[in-house]
């Protein structure tokens, strides 16, 4: 009896399905609002100066800009409008500094004086947004944190991007040097980025395999060596709530960056007004940003500072930090300040190295899969690609310049080869083995490096 | 690995970090704030701000009253309230303004601090 109401309950659900399947169009391959924000990230212009959120954040340089990337760039890129527009050839660009070092002028303390009033600030990537931005004190956005006009939320923030590095002339005028964003493409922008990137944090420890960087996610972890963990709670962008209190609180500190010497912007002699981080006047705090996202997405810091995620570790050795508000409270906490000898530097690096190439695969065997998705047109499923090469060959190379994982590090550039030819393939079914391929060989290369 | 550390170091840890707790400005960005034109900031206008014209002013108190659909409001501008002339209108950039600019009659968009509702945020006038 009970076998046979189950059979029934089968055969109807069976059929409810099939009929829902005949009157009911498929689910679009991607969620609609996403998709929307992703045109308009990457193609309105806002009737401005040519930009677009993509000029400066980039697909293929993890949603960030670099100065390799930069340096690929055609010079009637829309990003040296500054170059190109005489309305913008004072004080809406350093077109030196932009090429050198990425750095890109900010007017956090208002347009009053444009010739002495601005900060230099590097383009933060947005992945991992889900996780880092959200903070007892309402939404984080931006290098200190206040980025944001409106509500400060990150719906909020492209309004004032649009204003900051769209518009025609320094007047930025609202209907005449740009248009401003409408509610529902803020709504798309915001859900495209938090779409961005890893959705969940780390648990760590990791079961990692390399001695190196298991060596250097316990001096992480170690509130006696690195106390990383203690302000990048799983290598996030998060305090550690068991210490903090509260789960989710991205936070801002004044660790000292600005303090440090020989700042590369500095030495080119241009003028590098001192950045006094969050609030105007500022207090000098900029906001924690995620790590497990770091090790691809350099230069370091607000400023660009550093371009290494070594140099970024030995920071927290030197004097800038250790004698700074950030550091003197940890050496009241804790006792001492951070003081790493160079293995361990290298060890903490290493372990950054690891988790960021193991993000690296999971992103690019997404981004794969969703190339895959029958419903999604050629075009789609190239730009998809395209993203996953990206992933793959960021991967390799951390893992290379770090000198980790070597057989790893070989397997993802036969990967990184597949997915190419994926790419290229023109039938699905060639696509799809190429594709499948390459997935199978990233997991591969994940296995080398984390026991599964 | 030493993933725990003593009660005492936890408790040191959340004494002195807590001292760098939340330290975030009570609205989001003014500089950009000032080139959006009345009745346009996002998830401002229309929820926590208000938009009508100035029905009364006392100088004395740097207090003004604004008359919208759902009443009259009355605030402060202190020292630290950010006033502008929006004059987006006539296709020309916002500019600072002052208390002086807060003339009866004249439409405004004011946002209440949230920390203290009396005091104004920021004040958008229009420009005449």
């Amino acid at each position: 009896m009970r076998l046979r109401n189950i059979e029934s309950f089968a055969f109807i659900s069976s059929l409810s399905a099939l009929i829902a399947a005949c009157v009911t169009p498929p689910p679009p391959p991607e969620p609609d609002l996403v998709a929307l924000g992703e045109q308009i990230f990457l193609t309105e212009t806002f009737e401005g100066n040519g930009r677009t959120c993509g000029t400066c954040h980039r697909p293929t340089d993890n949603f960030g800009l670099s100065p390799a990337f930069i340096a690929t760039l055609p010079d009637d890129d829309p990003l040296f409008v500054a170059e190109t527009n005489n309305a913008l050839s004072r004080n809406f660009e350093n077109p030196r500094l932009m090429r050198e070092f990425a750095l890109i002028l900010e007017n956090q303390d208002g347009f009053g004086d444009l010739e002495n009033n601005f900060n230099m600030r590097g383009i933060p990537h947005t992945l991992a947004m889900r996780n880092s931005i959200a903070s007892q004190a309402g939404p984080q956005t931006g290098w200190s944190g206040d980025g944001a006009p409106g509500d400060g939320s990150l719906r909020a923030f492209a309004t004032g991007a649009v204003i900051q590095h769209f518009p025609l002339t320094t007047n930025r005028v609202a209907g005449v040097d740009f248009r401003l964003p409408t509610g529902q493409e803020l709504d798309a922008l915001e859900a495209f980025q938090l779409s961005l990137g890893r959705q969940v944090e780390l648990a760590l420890p990791l079961p990692l395999r390399g001695v190196v960087a298991q060596r250097g996610q316990e001096i992480f972890l170690d509130i006696g060596a690195g106390k990383c963990n203690a302000c990048h709670f799983n290598a996030g962008a998060n305090g550690d709530p068991n210490i903090f209190g509260a789960a989710d609180d991205n936070r801002n500190f004044n660790t000292g960056v600005e303090s440090l010497p020989d700042q590369p912007a500095d030495l080119t002699g241009e003028h590098v007004p001192p950045d006094d981080g969050l609030g105007n006047p500022g207090n000098g705090e900029f906001n924690t940003p995620p790590l497990v996202e770091a090790a691809d997405t350099g230069p370091f810091f607000h400023n660009n500072s550093v371009e290494t995620i070594e140099g970024a570790v030995a920071f927290y050795n030197g004097d800038a930090f250790n004698n700074s508000p950030a550091g003197q409270l940890l050496v009241a906490a804790t006792g001492s300040g951070i003081n790493l000898d160079a293995t361990q530097v290298v060890a903490v690096a290493a372990f950054l190295r690891v988790i960021n190439a193991l993000e690296n695969i999971r992103s690019s065997n997404e981004l794969t899969g969703r190339a895959l998705d029958r419903r999604i047109s050629r075009d789609r499923s190239a730009t998809l690609l395209e993203r996953a090469i990206s992933e793959t060959e960021d991967a390799g190379e951390v893992l290379r310049s770090g000198g980790l994982h070597a057989a790893a590090a070989g397997t993802l550039e036969e990967a990184g080869g597949l997915l190419r030819r994926a790419r290229a393939g023109s039938t699905y079914g060639t696509r799809e083995r190429f594709a499948r391929e390459a997935m199978a060989l990233q997991e591969r290369a994940r296995n080398e490096m984390v026991e599964p | 690995m030493n993933l725990t550390i003593s009660s005492r170091m936890r408790l040191a840890v959340i004494a002195a970090l807590c001292l760098v707790a939340v330290t975030k400005t009570a609205t989001g960005q003014l500089s950009t704030e000032q080139y959006i034109p009345i009745g346009t900031s996002p998830g401002v206008s229309g929820e926590s701000s208000f938009i009508g014209r100035i029905v009364s002013v006392d100088p004395a108190s740097r207090e003004l009253t604004v008359e919208d659909a759902s009443g009259q409001h009355t605030v402060t501008a202190t020292m630290e309230t950010r006033i502008w002339l929006d004059r987006s209108a006539s296709g020309r950039a916002s500019t600072e303004g002052s208390y002086a600019d807060c003339e009866v009659g004249r439409r405004t968009e004011v946002l209440p601090r949230r920390d203290d509702p009396g005091v104004a945020a920021w004040i958008k006038i229009e420009a005449q």
